[in-house]
């Protein structure tokens, strides 16, 4: 019975709570100082996208500077492995010319020379072989 | 609601015209929630003003699955319960009989502070998390599920904050009606 008068004046204040609504005094009031309260903020608002996309872009800009930066670190790396290989090839210099100022040209010219001294000393040889063992007319 | 939606859109351009438009349909609501949580009309208004200026703020964040006045609610109840904290831990306010209302008047003065003292009667010593559930499922009669997305509680939490509020509720509610037949 006490439960049953309990629930009962639980809901009619409740209701009685539900169905008043408070009345805002000087809504338009409010409304005005909420706009005056948004303004700063939309000022601020704008800032800040400005100062992120200058970041964005600063961003962006580094990104580059930094690619471009690698790819000629790499290309330089590539090129300085090309000089070191053609500074470490050893042309091999005769005893007769070592000394002596000879230009890299006829440097060149004095080894294919001398290849083909070589070459043609080789062939006089294997005729003189052949000729020996099976005769000068044997083919 | 489409209305809505389009001003919505163009609150996230920065129109200010529509975002008037917001302010205007939705501050009695605001306000309502915010005096039934605070007791006080003029924390009401405070709250109902930091609750517009950071719904300005955020209206990019509003996803369009969740009803807007969900929404809405959730950041009014945010400003409250951070009130609410505020409050409690100040000090533990006795029944103010501030005069508020000078502009309107005497009987609607009465009706007004005769609410506010019963809603203040019978939930000022709720702790905020209680009195928050309380209001939003017994007073605005939401259901869980909006309760749950407004706060962030479990539905669990939610039926056990509200059996603890409902039960300190009637005991004020008798306490207040014996009070008033003496």
């Amino acid at each position: 019975m006490n439960q049953a008068v309990n629930n009962s004046h639980y809901d009619r204040v409740l209701q009685r709570i539900r169905t008043e609504i408070p009345k805002l005094d000087g809504g338009e009031e409010l409304v005005g100082e909420i706009m005056r309260g948004i303004e700063p903020v939309s000022e601020s608002k704008r800032e800040v996208k400005l100062w992120k996309t200058i970041l964005w872009l600063s961003n962006v800009a580094a990104v580059i500077v930094l690619c471009l930066f690698l790819v000629e670190t790499l290309s330089l790396e590539h090129v300085d492995e090309d000089v070191r290989n053609s500074l470490t090839q050893t042309i091999f210099v005769p005893e007769i010319l070592d000394g002596k100022e000879v230009s890299m040209t006829n440097r060149v010219r004095f080894l294919f020379n001398e290849k083909n001294e070589q070459a043609k000393r080789k062939e006089s040889f294997n005729e003189t072989v052949w000729n020996a063992f099976y005769g000068t007319n044997a083919n | 609601m489409v209305n809505v939606i389009a001003k919505i859109d163009r609150c996230r351009e920065g129109d200010t015209d529509a975002f008037r438009y917001i302010v205007s349909q939705y501050q009695q609501m605001i306000f309502t929630l915010a005096f039934r949580l605070l007791c006080d009309e003029e924390d009401a208004k405070d709250a109902t003003q930091e609750t517009f200026i950071k719904i300005w703020q955020n209206i990019s964040n509003y996803k369009k699955q969740y009803k807007f006045t969900t929404w809405i609610y959730k950041i009014a109840v945010n400003v409250c319960y951070d009130k609410l904290r505020l409050e409690q831990k100040i000090t533990k306010v006795e029944l103010r009989d501030c005069d508020l209302y000078s502009n309107s008047n005497p009987e609607e003065h009465l009706y007004e502070k005769e609410l506010k003292a019963i809603i203040k009667e019978i939930t000022s010593g709720l702790p905020p998390k209680q009195k928050l559930v309380f209001t939003l499922c017994e007073i605005e009669e939401l259901d869980t599920g909006e309760i749950s997305v407004i706060t962030g509680l479990t539905p669990r939490k939610i039926k056990s904050n509200l059996y603890l509020a409902k039960q300190y509720v009637k005991l004020k509610i008798e306490e207040y009606e014996s009070s008033r037949k003496q």
